[in-house]
C-alpha cells in the first residue's frame, strides 16, 4: 500500500477521519518547528501549535491548488511576522526579555555547516526565508511565492541576492584556505546538505 | 528533566569530607563543576572557609581533561592579584578532581545585571567593575614562567557569571584556566571556539588562533553590557549570535541610550573592533582609558559604590553560614557522627565517587537518546540558564476525531501537537527515591555507629548527639534518584 499524499489525507480528514490530520501534523512538524526555532526560539512551541491549529481551521477552505506544505508555510509566515512585530528589537535586556537560544554549536558538527549557519543567520529575514524554503524544504520558486505572497520573479531575485550575500559573509568570516574554498565553491550543495542537519536539531523527530 | 536537574539532585551532602575539607553546602552548579562552601580544618581548631570546586563526574572520567585541569590549576595558583580569585589547593578525591579557592562571599555580575532589570548599572559602578576585571586580566596576561618567558595565557571565558562581586565591594575574575582546559575535553571539542557564544571574539568565531586581545574584546562586551543593561550580541540561535560577533555587529550604544557619552562609546568601539590590531593592546590600557574617563567625570572608582549597588539590589549582607551551620562547624570533627541533622538537611557520610559516576554515565546515555540538544544546553547554554524548549514529542494518543470547526477543534489538535518534555526517565521521582525498604541502602559509611537506635545513648567514643532516625529515612526524597545506593 502506498503512502497517502497530503491531499489524500486532507480528503480523508474532510470525510471524518480525525487521525488523518494528526498524520499531516506529524509529517510536517519538523519543518514548521524549525521555521520558528531558528528565529523565535522561545516562542517556537507556541507558534508551531498555532500554525497547525490555524491550518486545521482553514483546511476546509483549502482548495488544493497549492500544495499543503505551501499552505502551511503561508500560515507559519504570518504567525512569524506577527510574533516578530510583537517582539521587535535586536536588543535583549538583562533580566527583562532574555530568551533562550536554539540550535547550539554542539548540534552542528561540521565546520562548514557551522560557518554557513553563521552567515545565513546574518541575512535579512526575507532572504533567509527564501533560502531555507528553497534549499531545505524543496519548495519551487512559485510555491515560495505563494507561501510568502511574492511573485516568482521576486523569489528568484532574492535567491540570487541571498547567494551573493552569503558569499560575502563567508569571505568575511573565514580565513583564506581550503575551508573557505569549499564553502564558496560548493555553496549550493552545502546549503542543501545543511537542511537535514538543522531539521530537528532543537526537536526530536516525532515517532 | 534535563542533565542539570538530574545533576543538581546529586550534589554531595553537607558533612562530606573531601580530603582535608568538609563540605558545608553547595553554592552553585556550573556546566562542568559544582562549587561548594567548604571548611578546611587544621590542627588546634584551625579552620578556614574556602570555595571548593569539584569537577563533575562526567568530566572527571576523561584523563586528558583531568591533566589539563591540573596543568591549569597549577598556573592559576600562581596568580596573585586583588581582582583574581586566589586558587589555594588542588586535589583528587576518589578519582574526582577539585580545586579550592578563596571563598568570595557575594554575587556574580550577571546576578547584579539581572537585578537591574534591563537598566544599566550606575556608570561609576560599571566602570569600577570593568576596570577591576581588566586589572585582574592584565595580571594573568602578563604571567611569566619561572624562567621569565611570557606564558601567553588567555582567559577565554570573560563573562558576567565569571566576575564575582563580594558584598564588601571586591571585584574578582574567576574560572581561570578551566576555560582553557575545557578545550581538550571531547564533550566540547567540536566547533570553532569554546566559551560562551555571546562573549566570544570575532577571531574565535573564525577559528583563528587567539591571544590576549580576544579577552580584550570580551572586556568591551562587559563594558557595553554593564553600561547599557542590554546584551551586546544576542540572537535566536547560537549561530546568529556567533555571526554577529564575527562581524562585531552590535547596536551602537547611542541607539540604546541617546545620552550615552561619546567618550565612553569610543572606548567601547575600540574594545569591540573586529580586527584585534585595532583594539586596546593590553587590558591595562583599557583600564587606563576607563580611569581617565572616570577622572574627567570627577568619579572615584572605589569599592564603596559597588557595596551600595549590592545592598540596594540584594539587601543586607547575609551571614556566610547559617546559625546551624556555624554551630555545626564549631564542633570538633573527630567527635561528630556521620549522620546528624543540620539545618533541616541530613548529613551523610562521604559519598563514594563510584555510584555518582555510574549514574552520570546513565544520564549521559539517556540524553543521547533524547537528542543532542539537552546535552548542548548544559555545556554551552548562555548564562541566562534558560533551558531551550523541551524537545517536543507528538502525542500519539488517539484523539477523539471530529471534523467540526474552531470551538471544538482545539481539544482535538492540542493533544496532537502537545509539546511535551523529553521522554527522559523520571529519574528524580520521589516515590522511588526513598530507599527505606532496603536496610542496606542507608547512605552511611560508618554503619556500626549510625544504625544504632538513637535512644541507646551516646557511645564513649562518640559523645555527640546523633540522628534521631536512621539516616536512610532522613534523606530528603529528592536528594537521590531511584536506583542510587550511596
Ligand atoms: N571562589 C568562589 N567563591 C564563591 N562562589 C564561587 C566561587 N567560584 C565560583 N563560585 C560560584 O559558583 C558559580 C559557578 O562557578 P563556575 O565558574 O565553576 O561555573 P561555570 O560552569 O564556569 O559557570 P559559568 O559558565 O556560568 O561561568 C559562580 O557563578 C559563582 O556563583
Ligand atoms: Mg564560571
Amino acid at each position: 500500500m502506498s503512502v497517502p499524499s497530503d491531499n489524500e489525507l486532507l480528503q480523508a480528514w474532510r470525510g471524518g477521519d480525525g487521525s488523518a490530520f494528526e498524520e499531516l501534523t506529524r509529517r510536517h512538524y519538523v519543518s514548521i518547528r524549525r521555521f520558528f526555532d531558528l528565529r523565535v526560539a522561545g516562542a517556537a512551541d507556541d507558534l508551531t501549535q498555532q500554525t497547525f491549529l490555524g491550518a486545521l481551521e482553514a483546511a476546509s477552505r483549502f482548495r488544493g491548488d497549492a500544495s499543503f506544505r505551501t499552505f502551511l508555510f503561508a500560515i507559519a509566515h504570518k504567525q512569524l511576522l506577527r510574533s516578530l512585530r510583537e517582539r521587535p528589537a535586536a536588543i535583549e535586556r538583562f533580566g527583562v526579555d532574555e530568551a533562550p537560544t536554539s540550535l547550539s554549536m554542539i548540534a552542528v558538527r561540521q565546520q562548514e555547516h557551522q560557518f554557513l549557519l553563521m552567515a545565513l543567520t546574518q541575512l535579512p529575514l526575507e532572504l533567509q526565508l527564501v533560502t531555507e524554503l528553497y534549499y531545505w524544504e524543496n519548495l519551487r520558486t512559485a510555491e515560495i511565492g505563494e507561501a510568502l505572497s511574492l511573485n516568482p520573479s521576486t523569489v528568484a531575485g532574492r535567491l540570487a541576492r541571498a547567494r551573493e550575500l552569503l558569499g560575502e559573509h563567508l569571505t568575511q568570516m573565514t580565513r583564506p584556505g581550503p575551508l573557505r574554498d569549499r564553502l564558496l565553491g560548493d555553496l549550493e550543495q552545502i546549503t542543501r546538505a545543511l537542511g537535514p542537519v538543522t531539521a530537528g536539531a532543537n526537536t526530536r523527530t516525532p515517532p | 528533566m534535563d542533565a542539570t536537574h538530574v545533576a543538581r539532585a546529586l550534589g554531595l551532602p553537607p558533612g562530606t569530607r573531601i580530603g582535608r575539607y568538609t563540605l558545608v553546602r553547595r553554592v552553585a552548579m556550573g556546566g562542568m563543576a559544582e562549587v561548594y562552601l567548604a571548611q578546611l580544618r587544621g590542627a588546634e581548631r584551625f579552620a578556614k572557609l574556602v570555595a571548593l570546586k569539584l569537577i563533575l563526574p562526567q568530566f572527571a572520567g576523561d584523563p586528558e581533561f583531568a591533566r589539563m585541569f591540573l596543568d591549569e590549576a597549577r598556573l592559576a595558583s600562581r596568580l596573585q592579584h586583588p581582582n583574581v580569585t586566589a586558587v589555594l589547593d588542588f586535589g583528587e578525591y576518589q578519582g574526582e578532581h577539585f580545586i579550592t579557592m578563596e571563598f568570595v562571599h557575594g554575587r556574580h555580575l550577571l546576578e547584579l545585571m539581572r537585578a537591574h532589570r534591563g537598566r544599566p548599572l550606575a556608570r561609576d559602578v560599571a566602570l569600577t567593575i570593568v576596570s577591576g576585571v581588566a586589572a585582574g586580566l592584565h595580571h594573568m596576561h602578563e604571567l611569566r614562567d619561572h624562567d621569565g618567558s611570557p606564558l601567553g595565557l588567555v582567559h577565554r571565558d570573560v563573562s558576567p557569571s565569571n566576575v564575582l562581586l563580594s558584598y564588601e565591594g571586591a571585584v574578582k575574575l574567576t574560572d581561570f584556566g578551566i576555560a582553557k582546559a575545557v578545550e581538550h575535553t571531547s564533550a566540547t571539542r567540536t566547533g570553532a571556539f569554546k566559551g560562551k557564544v555571546g562573549y566570544a571574539s570575532p577571531e574565535q568565531c573564525r577559528g583563528e588562533p587567539i591571544d590576549r586581545r580576544s579577552d580584550l574584546f570580551a572586556l568591551g562586551i562587559l563594558l557595553y553590557e554593564t553600561t547599557l543593561g542590554a546584551r551586546a550580541f544576542s540572537g535566536p540561535n547560537e549561530f546568529a549570535v556567533l555571526g554577529r560577533v564575527a562581524r562585531a555587529d552590535y547596536v551602537p550604544p547611542s541607539q540604546i541610550d541617546p545620552d550615552y557619552p561619546p567618550a565612553l562609546a569610543e572606548i567601547v568601539a575600540k574594545a569591540l573592533a573586529v580586527d584585534p590590531a585595532d583594539r586596546f593592546a593590553t587590558a591595562a590600557l583599557l583600564a587606563d582609558a576607563l580611569d581617565g574617563y572616570a577622572h574627567a567625570q570627577h568619579w572615584r572608582l572605589a569599592p564603596a559604590r559597588v557595596v551600595e549597588a549590592m545592598t540596594t539590589h540584594f539587601g543586607e549582607t547575609p551571614p556566610i553560614t547559617s546559625a546551624d551551620e556555624a554551630s555545626w562547624l564549631a564542633t570538633d570533627p573527630s567527635t561528630r557522627v556521620a549522620a546528624t541533622s543540620l539545618a533541616g538537611a541530613s548529613i551523610v557520610a562521604p559519598t563514594p565517587a563510584g555510584p555518582r559516576r555510574r549514574l552520570a554515565a546513565t544520564i549521559a546515555g539517556t540524553l543521547a537518546l533524547v537528542g543532542t540538544t539537552a546535552v548542548a544546553v548544559t555545556l554551552v547554554a548562555r548564562p541566562s540558564e534558560a533551558t531551550p524548549s523541551a524537545a517536543p514529542v507528538v502525542d500519539t494518543a488517539p484523539a477523539a476525531a471530529t471534523d467540526e470547526a474552531p470551538p471544538s477543534v482545539a481539544p482535538v489538535l492540542v493533544p496532537t501537537v502537545v509539546i511535551a518534555a523529553p521522554a527522559a526517565p523520571s529519574t528524580a521521582a520521589p516515590s522511588t527515591a526513598a530507599p527505606s525498604a532496603d536496610p542496606t541502602a542507608a547512605p552511611n559509611a560508618e554503619p556500626a555507629v549510625d544504625v544504632e537506635p538513637p535512644n541507646k545513648g551516646p557511645k564513649r567514643r562518640r559523645p555527640t548527639k546523633r540522628a534521631d532516625k536512621p539516616a536512610a529515612a532522613a534523606v530528603p526524597d529528592n536528594l537521590y534518584p531511584p536506583g542510587y545506593r550511596p
